[in-house]
């Protein structure tokens, strides 16, 4: 390489000490080396607890290496001029009580930007992002992809060198997820490099190169192309009809000679271990994805138990026909913004039912009504046949809620977390023991029993949350963005558990961003701009677009729903 | 630093403006900064009193004659005391314990009589010594009646009675010996101890709870900087602070203000600078709020009320603890802050306590920017 | 067990957790509180001791020498320091090196023997009050028994003092049991005030509210911590002041633990009713701030709710400190009996129902 790096990292290492005296180190980065020339785009991958976050800290100098040689543009890191690196730390460190331009003015100026003098850098940016409308807005009351934005624009608002982005799209819909990509490259010149941490492949993909980062080790560094090589030869497709391809997703997770299998449009996908098809079906092969080569990196060899976790909620299908949730007309007011606006569908025993829709579309406020955590200004919701608004400790009994933020004590351990938990729901003596007993063998939690929940992997994390919403085995689990930001492997194990639970005849109401799992859903309902825009069963929205043709897949029919609606209303006479 | 930035002072005023924006918007800041004086003004103004009055007192006439009728009515004519006859003491000793009495006098049998015949008889005073304050006012201010109504009683018998000696006794600065001119400037001590240093106990560490201080440490400003711009807004609000204080004290209370507005200036502001140097240190050590505001009410606000010498004075104290006094700044505020009011500006007693305080205040913000680490975790 | 029953002790439990889960909290909880026990307790005295008192002496007879004789032997007065004129003198005074000073005017001695009235002149700081005004009673005895001893007049009543329950006056004894009611005040109102608010502040309230628990339920767990914090240290500090101070404890240990523990529910009731509105942990605070002075002041503790305004006195009364205070007071010193407790305890308990009542109302007002 003739020019010099901007970065150079050489047989880095750090550890840091254990959580609890005694506890050994942990040893968040081993001999890491890495190069990055000037114009350059890294996508940072790997699993949680991999060392992504402490890489990103020592890149932006705020963590120094305990051994190893660091070169931050071009000098020592503890001489790094500070305003040419823009870096996002993880959640975007704004402040949720200023608005918009309090965070970006404060960001710009400190960063060395005067917003008077220079205008059309503002505008230019809040522009890019979309923000315009919401200048004044506190940006706690943004929704995620807003405040996704936020942040980014408040790292490189001084145009950096370097931009450092610590998982920018996380709990992001797919639209936004493109809009921010897009954000990043608006932003950077021909000479910015840019290093991107995410554990969407998808996003990982675009960059120019992948480092793929595993218990504080490079494991792979290259082309976001030869990540897929790592499974190419393992890959297979076999169509199914509609209705048998959960089942037959769950069994083919069993399998001793398949990675991961994942449902997209018609048809079943599976990574095997081997260059050989799994057993059963006429399975073709097919090519490789980046996030299938992942999975066969990080693969640990050992096949998915059946779902420990679902094994002891009882079988409740006594009244299959008796909707366990249902929404008649929920509506949600906010002053003249309506945040929901007549959302009716209903879930049986045993159906996973999928809420889709962009960030701020009035899915979480109709989640909200519906766990009693907001007040319907029309309509109403019932729980496990209990009507929230009068008979609301009842029906919170029967349901396990799964919020999207991380909602336990972050300074408790998790035994306490778990103890509490299973303590509100009412259970005592044995019944306490073993359902912790259950969750804790179930979700691999036994490492982590002593450590504060604030300090844990966010995949752990999310484990752990998964965990205490299902302590008591509620006949109606609530999942609120329960993959977000975690690794794909953690997703697999995660909807393995919701596929097995739901089998039991618990209904399973769920949100997510990513629509390779919403395929995962028996029926979805699709939200945007605060009404209701389809719902159905995956393959009836695949059909259901305008113009006759079927979409491949879910993804690609959501997008052209989205779409037509934003058409139609831009038609509308206001 | 600040010579290797250009941008100091741009970027400290960014900080600034944001602290500012964040008090604003919490309405708790300002009910501290206004309600807080108010409610301490008044408590200090009307309710601490140390003039002893109305304390409730026992009598017990086992004489009844003219000359204890009389003396039971001097005492119960006088405002020192709140006078209940009772029949003995048997029915008295209960109210004592109970606390619904503080003492009670007994005129012994034989009082007047032996009065008439020159020999002294012996008037009891029972107090209740678990209230050892009030207990000893109570039988100062019963031995200063009982002298006067002899020395009327002398001078009804004979018209050119004089006592031998007397005691003139003149208060300068406070004639009337009113508490409230003590306890007024004291109180405004108090409101800028907690000003300083509660609420700067909070905003440091609460940067480091919500994850902010990631973020700001990733910006070029210089740690001087950040720290100096966060104080700022503090400094102005516990001005404001006094002020109000200031003006509820003379005009509500109609205390005197002899000294002029520079020196009360010059003095809140070395005080300040101490406290709000405290606050943020405790801050950046603990980055908890809970833990911050326990170690701001333990260091800040409690050695302010009782080791300052405002309430209680510090000679009386042991000698160890007069020792630790000298660590605690409000012990360096209160007498300029009380001379202010009552005397006028003596800079020679000023100037020291003012270099003290500045000398905390450095102190404290030399700690502060060496307790903030660019490293995180 | 009830299903409420297990979810308030898995609230309380939880919360234990937080409030004891790092060393530092144990350090303010417990070690701290004893330091400020004992140093606070001996450093608030306002007793008047070893004063300084300035001298303009222009007599040099009888009267002056005995009357200074008689000042020289006070245990209160300190140092005698002499000026040369008045002048003198105020600056001494201004800038504090004296607390004030005695005036003996030329003519003193002679205007005695004389038979007429010699005048001794007092000058004290105004703005050291209780100093000043304990100094003046101190000085007008000496005066008044140095006068009858130069010239005997009419017969006057010796007055004889007894001091019940603490016959020397030992300030300790006032400040020692008082301390321990003030300072679980502090504690235990600091603990339950964050309750809540804490939840609001870090995101786990809409946890909280989608869990099967009712209002009531966790108001009752959130209150244990800090009802606990107060129990365990107040009776902590009783055991301590009673054991290693002269103080003496003459009442009852259980009676004495039931009023703390009265008292502690009283106090986080109402930190928990300031919680259950604060919208982050500063609010609580220093909600819980506007509450724990005025609590302290009201009490009778810095100054006898008797010299009050006559309105602020029932006020006063609802204050649980001041009961508190009466209790501590009257058990360790008067041996108290079980009836006049009881009769300081139920007011507590009044306060803690009224403030449970209005901390569920505001709770459920602001999570609807």
């Amino acid at each position: 390489m003739a020019e010099a790096p901007l970065l150079r990292l050489e047989g880095v290492s750090k550890r840091f000490k254990g959580a609890r005296r005694g506890a050994p180190p942990v040893e968040a980065l081993r001999g890491v080396s890495l190069n990055l020339a000037p114009g350059r785009r890294l996508g940072l991958v790997g699993p949680d607890a991999g060392g992504k976050t402490t890489l990103m800290r020592i890149l932006a100098g705020l963590v120094a290496a305990d051994s190893g040689d660091v070169e931050l543009l071009g000098g020592p890191a503890d001489q790094l001029d500070r305003s040419q690196v823009g870096y996002m730390p993880q959640g975007g460190a704004l402040y949720a009580e200023l608005t918009v331009r309090q965070n970006l003015e404060l960001y710009a100026r400190l960063r060395g930007v005067e917003p008077q003098d220079s205008p059309e850098r503002m505008s230019h940016l809040y522009r890019l992002t979309g923000l315009e409308p919401f200048l004044d807005r506190a940006v706690g009351k943004l929704s995620g992809g807003m405040r996704q934005k936020l942040a980014l624009a408040c790292a490189v608002v001084a145009a950096p060198r370097l931009m450092l982005l610590d998982e920018p799209s996380v709990g992001v819909d797919p639209v936004s997820r493109q809009e921010i990509w897009q954000l990043a490259m608006d932003l950077s010149g021909p000479e910015t490099s840019l290093v991107w941490t995410t554990n969407i492949l998808e996003d990982a993909a675009r960059c120019d190169e992948i480092v793929l980062l595993h218990e504080g080790e490079i494991r792979y560094h290259g082309p976001p192309a030869g990540l897929a090589a790592g499974a190419e030869g393992r890959c297979f497709v076999r169509p199914l009809p509609d209705g048998v391809r959960r089942k037959a997703l769950q069994d083919l997770l069993l399998d001793r000679g398949v990675i991961s299998g994942r449902i997209e449009g018609g048809n079943l996908h599976a990574l095997a271990r081997q260059s050989a098809a799994p057993s059963g079906g006429n399975w073709l092969p097919v090519a490789a994805r980046p996030d299938e080569g992942f999975a066969a990196m990080l693969d640990d060899g050992a096949a998915l138990q059946p779902s420990a976790l679902a094994e002891a909620f009882p079988l409740r299908f006594d009244q299959p026909d008796q909707p366990a949730i249902a929404a008649i007309g929920l509506t949600r007011r906010y002053g003249d913004f309506v945040a929901a606006q007549d959302i009716s569908f209903s879930v049986r025993p045993g159906e996973i039912f999928g809420l889709l829709g962009p960030n701020g579309a009035g899915k979480s406020t109709t989640f909200r009504m519906l766990c009693g955590l907001a007040t319907p200004s029309a309509g109403r919701g019932t729980v496990a046949g209990r009507d929230l608004s009068v008979a609301g400790a009842e029906a919170r009994q029967a349901l396990g809620y799964m919020p999207q933020k991380f909602s336990l004590y972050a300074d408790l351990n998790v035994a306490t977390n778990l103890k509490f938990m299973v303590g509100s729901y009412g259970l005592t003596g044995a019944a306490q023991a073993s359902a912790i007993e259950r969750v804790v063998t179930a979700l691999g939690l036994e490492p982590f029993m002593a450590t504060a929940a604030g300090l844990l992997p966010l995949g752990v994390k999310q484990r752990l949350a998964l965990g205490a919403a299902v302590l008591h085995t509620p006949p109606v689990l609530f999942l609120d963005e329960p993959t977000s930001g975690v690794d794909p492997l953690v997703r697999r194990e995660f909807w393995h558990h919701i596929n097995a639970i739901a089998a039991r005849g618990t209904a399973v109401l769920v949100t997510t961003h990513f629509m390779d799992e919403a395929e995962n859903c028996d029926r979805v309902l699709v939200i945007n701009r605060s009404q209701t825009i389809a719902q159905g069963t995956p393959d009836e929205l695949r059909h259901s677009i305008p113009g006759g043709a079927v979409a491949s897949s879910l993804e690609v029919a959501f997008f052209s729903l989205i779409d037509t609606q934003r058409r139609v209303l831009a038609e509308a006479p206001a | 630093m600040s010579a290797r930035d250009p941008l100091f002072w741009r970027r400290a005023a960014a900080i600034r403006a944001k602290e500012w924006a964040q008090i604003w918007l919490d309405p708790s800041t300002f009910g501290l900064v206004v309600l807080m004086p108010l409610i301490l003004m008044f408590l200090f103004g009307s309710a601490v009193t140390l003039d002893v009055h109305g304390t409730r007192t026992g009598l017990i006439d086992l004489d009844r004659t003219s000359a204890s009728r009389d003396l039971a009515a001097t005492l119960s004519n006088n405002s020192y005391f709140r006078i209940a006859e009772q029949s003995s003491v048997a029915e008295a000793e209960p109210q004592l314990r109970s606390g619904a009495l503080r003492g009670f006098v007994v005129i012994p049998d034989g009082f007047e009589r032996d009065l008439a015949s020159g020999t002294a008889p012996a008037v009891q005073l029972v107090t209740d010594g678990s209230q050892v304050n009030t207990a000893t006012l109570l039988a100062a201010n019963l031995r200063g009646t009982l002298r006067s109504w002899t020395e009327a009683r002398a001078r009804q018998q004979d018209q050119a009675f004089v006592p031998p000696l007397s005691l003139i006794a003149r208060y300068t600065y406070n004639p009337e010996l009113e508490s409230r001119y003590m306890l007024v400037p004291g109180a405004i001590g108090i409101v800028m101890a907690m000003i300083g240093s509660l609420l700067t106990a909070l905003i440091m560490a609460r940067e480091y709870e919500r994850g902010t201080m990631e973020g700001l440490l990733s910006t070029p400003i210089s740690i001087p900087a950040l720290v100096l711009s966060k104080l700022l807004p503090y400094y102005v609000l516990g001005l404001a602070s006094t002020a109000i204080c200031v003006a509820v004290a003379v005009l509500g209370y109609g205390l005197p203000f002899r000294g002029s507005f520079l020196a009360l200036f010059l003095v809140s502001s070395a005080f300040l600078a101490a406290v709000l140097g405290q606050g943020l240190l405790i801050s950046a050590g603990t980055k908890n709020q809970f833990v911050s505001t326990q170690f701001a009410l333990l260091s800040g606000f409690l050695p302010s009320l009782l080791l300052s010498g405002f309430l209680f004075e510090i000679d009386s104290m042991p000698t160890a603890i007069q020792w630790l006094t000298y660590i605690v700044p409000a012990r360096y505020l209160i007498p300029p802050l009380q001379s202010v009011f009552l005397v006028g500006d003596i800079w020679s007693m000023f100037l020291p306590n003012i270099l003290a305080l500045m000398g905390f205040g450095a102190f404290f913000f030399l700690r502060v920017t060496r307790a903030i680490k660019r490293q995180i975790a | 067990m009830s299903g409420a029953l297990v979810r308030v002790i898995a609230m309380a439990l939880k919360e234990l957790a937080v409030v004891l889960r790092d060393r530092r909290v144990m350090t303010t909880l417990v070690a701290s509180p004893v330091i400020q026990l004992i140093l606070f307790g001996l450093a608030t005295t306002l007793e008047v001791k070893n004063v300084s008192l300035g001298l303009v002496n222009r007599d040099t007879g009888i009267a002056s020498e005995q009357f200074l004789a008689a000042v020289g032997a006070a245990r209160n007065v300190g140092e005698v320091i002499v000026y040369p004129n008045e002048a003198a003198l105020g600056v001494a005074i201004e800038q504090r090196e004296v607390l004030g000073g005695m005036i003996l005017p030329p003519d003193l001695s002679a205007r005695v023997a004389r038979g007429e009235e010699g005048q001794i002149g007092l000058l004290l700081d105004g703005r050291r009050v209780n100093a000043a005004q304990i100094v003046t009673t101190y000085i007008s005895e000496i005066t008044a028994t140095t006068g009858m001893a130069l010239r005997p007049g009419p017969a006057a009543p010796d007055l004889v003092v007894r001091n019940w329950y603490n016959p020397n006056l030992d300030y300790s004894w006032f400040t020692l049991p008082g301390m321990i009611a003030v300072i679980t005040t502090v504690l235990v109102l600091s603990v339950s005030v964050q309750a809540i608010a804490r939840e609001r502040e870090f995101g786990t309230y809409d946890q909280l509210m989608a869990l099967p628990m009712r209002h009531w339920e966790i108001l009752t767990g959130k209150m244990v911590p800090a009802f606990l914090v107060g129990l365990f240290n107040g009776s902590f500090y009783v055991a301590m002041v009673a054991l290693l101070s002269d103080v003496p404890f003459l009442g009852s240990y259980l009676l004495i633990v039931l009023a703390i523990a009265a008292f502690s529910l009283a106090v986080s009731a109402i930190g928990l009713a300031i919680s259950s509105v604060a919208a982050n942990q500063q609010q609580a605070f220093l909600g819980g701030f506007l509450v724990i002075v005025p609590m302290i002041l009201l009490s009778g503790y810095a100054s006898p709710i008797d010299g009050m305004p006559a309105w602020l006195q029932p006020i006063a009364a609802t204050d649980p400190l001041s009961h508190l205070l009466a209790i501590t007071h009257g058990v360790f010193l008067k041996d108290m009996p079980a009836a006049m407790i009881a009769g300081h305890i139920w007011p507590m308990l009044a306060v803690a129902l009224v403030a449970l009542l209005l901390g569920h109302t505001l709770l459920r007002g602001r999570s609807s």
